[in-house]
């Protein structure tokens, strides 16, 4: 009994710790350029009445009758309704990139968000509700509270005062990354993933047209290159679940002199980041997978410790060796 | 009764939430069924995996046998506790479908589009070769993919179909039809023999009563 009581204790005190939401900000700065880029561009495209009304005025999707998009009970059925949801969801996500009433500005981010994927889910991708969770989590984290207009209100100053806050929200989106690369290595059951398959995953999507970036069949030459990176893929992606045992192990703040002390100096979890940068810059380099790539990367300020950022123009937060 | 401080109810909300969430990551979201595994490339798939098992002296109908169970065995399990919570994320499209490239298509499509006039059908978009100039970044936009990027013809695809061909159309009143379709080819690995599926699918043609069938009248 007491061991279950103070495995509880240890549990509470690792969502309970406090850090500057620096990493968090710019996170959060860096997600809402992504997805603003994104709804802009379906704007240009003139996609709005397609994809954010429903089929009795032009949609591609559900028609209004439809339980699924809940939001359009309340809407009228005018085709001028869904450029106006396009405006809102501009001006949330404006609102999420500044900073400016950040709760609010997330969730109604999030909701529109749902609301294309209720209507179209087949135009709803992975990263999009990757996005959305995230969206949540950052309305009910403090991320506005440093590089914003909610930070200039309450402080006086655009970056805030470097107040402490609850460190929970970066560590869930850290949790949230990994069960995302977990869940996408374990479900890389496909042969070609594997030696049984010649590691010939990513010769095979390099040439798909419709999300390749190569106009004609890769050189030959090329193959055993793709096969590295095959394998490299997968075997990092299998890897993620060690990522719970090193944060696990500096939430604990080990001797430096220990085992594990010598391995936490090497930041093992951000050499990690690093692969998982190249990757998808990778991903950015030889696919058209739109903004996937880069509102991946957006996320991976999760990974560093406000300490990290000490040395950025952002208020320096007290050195801790937490997740 | 003593009070409970706050960290710990908002530990005991966390570990719910993730608890939730974990369950719906679950990878296994529908069971192989012997129907699955007449696709062409299913059959494949197994054949590869054979080259593991085989030699440990498993055969395939034993694989095969066991695949469907195994996978309606997690499927039971998986509607048993996620649904529940399926139901409770599904009005914020929240959730945590990953899979990525799971199983990378060995017989990629082309959208094609033809235009039909009084002289005959003619080309007139083909991804990657011949692209409308208009057309090609709306067509490449990432959510207008996932629409005609589809294995199955949904409600969805016949209505950009219809707008890609309205579009067309008004452009040109002299088109009788448009017509959206995907051409299917088999790619493999450098050396490698595989069977030739080339062939036309989710064909979808418009003609012009359809989208103004006044005129037709007139």
């Amino acid at each position: 009994m007491s061991r279950l009581r103070a495995g509880w204790s240890q549990w509470v005190d690792l969502w309970s710790h406090e850090e500057p939401p620096t990493s968090l900000a710019l996170l959060r700065i860096l997600l809402a350029a992504v997805m603003l880029s994104d709804v802009l561009w379906l704007g240009w495209l003139g996609l709005p009445p397609a994809l954010l009304g429903p089929e009795e005025i032009g949609g591609f999707g559900r028609s209004a009758e439809h339980p699924a998009p809940w939001l359009w009970r309340w809407l009228p059925l005018h085709p001028w309704t869904p450029w106006v949801l396009w405006g809102l969801w501009v001006l949330s996500l404006l609102g999420v990139l500044t900073g400016t009433l950040t709760p609010i500005a997330c969730v109604i981010a999030a909701l529109l968000s749902a609301n294309l994927a209720s209507l179209v889910p087949a135009a709803d991708r992975g990263i999009d509700l990757l996005s959305r969770n995230v969206l949540w989590i950052l309305a009910l984290s403090s991320a506005g509270a440093v590089a914003s207009v909610d930070a200039r209100r309450r402080t006086g100053r655009w970056i805030g005062d470097g107040t402490a806050f609850p460190a929970w929200p970066r560590h869930l989106i850290l949790l949230q990354l990994i069960v995302m690369y977990t869940a996408a290595g374990v479900s890389k059951m496909g042969a070609r993933w594997l030696p049984m398959g010649d590691f010939g995953a990513l010769w095979i999507i390099l040439q798909d047209p419709a999300i390749s970036r190569l106009t004609h069949a890769p050189p030959e030459a090329w193959y055993p290159l793709s096969q590295l990176a095959t394998a490299g893929t997968v075997a990092w992606e299998w890897s993620t679940p060690l990522l719970l045992v090193v944060l696990w192990q500096r939430h604990r703040r080990p001797d430096p002199r220990s085992g594990w002390g010598r391995v936490l100096r090497w930041r093992p979890e951000l050499w990690w980041a690093g692969v998982g940068l190249c990757f998808h810059l990778g991903i950015a380099a030889l696919l058209k997978l739109g903004i996937f790539p880069w509102a991946m990367i957006a996320l991976y300020p999760a990974f560093l410790h406000p300490s990290d950022l000490a040395r950025s123009r952002l208020p320096a937060p007290a050195p801790q060796v937490t997740p | 009764m003593p009070t409970i401080p706050w960290p710990h109810w908002r530990t005991l909300l966390i570990t719910l939430v993730l608890a939730s969430h974990l369950l719906v990551a679950l990878p296994i979201k529908k069971p192989i069924t012997p129907e699955t595994l007449d696709d062409p490339q299913h059959q494949q798939e197994v054949d590869r995996w054979m080259r593991l098992f085989g030699p440990l002296g498993l055969t395939r109908p034993t694989l095969v046998q066991g695949l469907i169970q195994i996978t309606r065995v997690l499927w039971d399990a998986d509607r048993a506790l996620v649904e529940p919570m399926t139901r409770l994320w599904r009005h914020l499209e929240l959730g945590q479908a990953w899979s990525l490239f799971a199983i990378p298509t060995e017989q990629p499509r082309t959208l094609e589009i033809y235009v039909e006039d009084r002289a005959g059908r003619h080309l007139h978009h083909r991804t990657g070769e011949v692209e409308d100039p208009e057309l090609a970044p709306w067509l490449g936009y990432r959510r207008i993919r996932g629409i005609y990027d589809t294995r199955h013809r949904t409600s969805s695809y016949r209505k950009l179909s219809e707008h890609v061909s309205r579009k067309l159309m008004t452009e040109r009143p002299d088109l009788t039809a448009v017509v959206l379709q995907q051409q299917q080819r088999s790619v493999g690995t450098p050396g490698e023999v595989f069977p030739d599926t080339t062939q036309t699918l989710l064909v979808h043609r418009t003609p012009r009563h359809r989208l103004w069938p006044e005129e037709g009248k007139r």
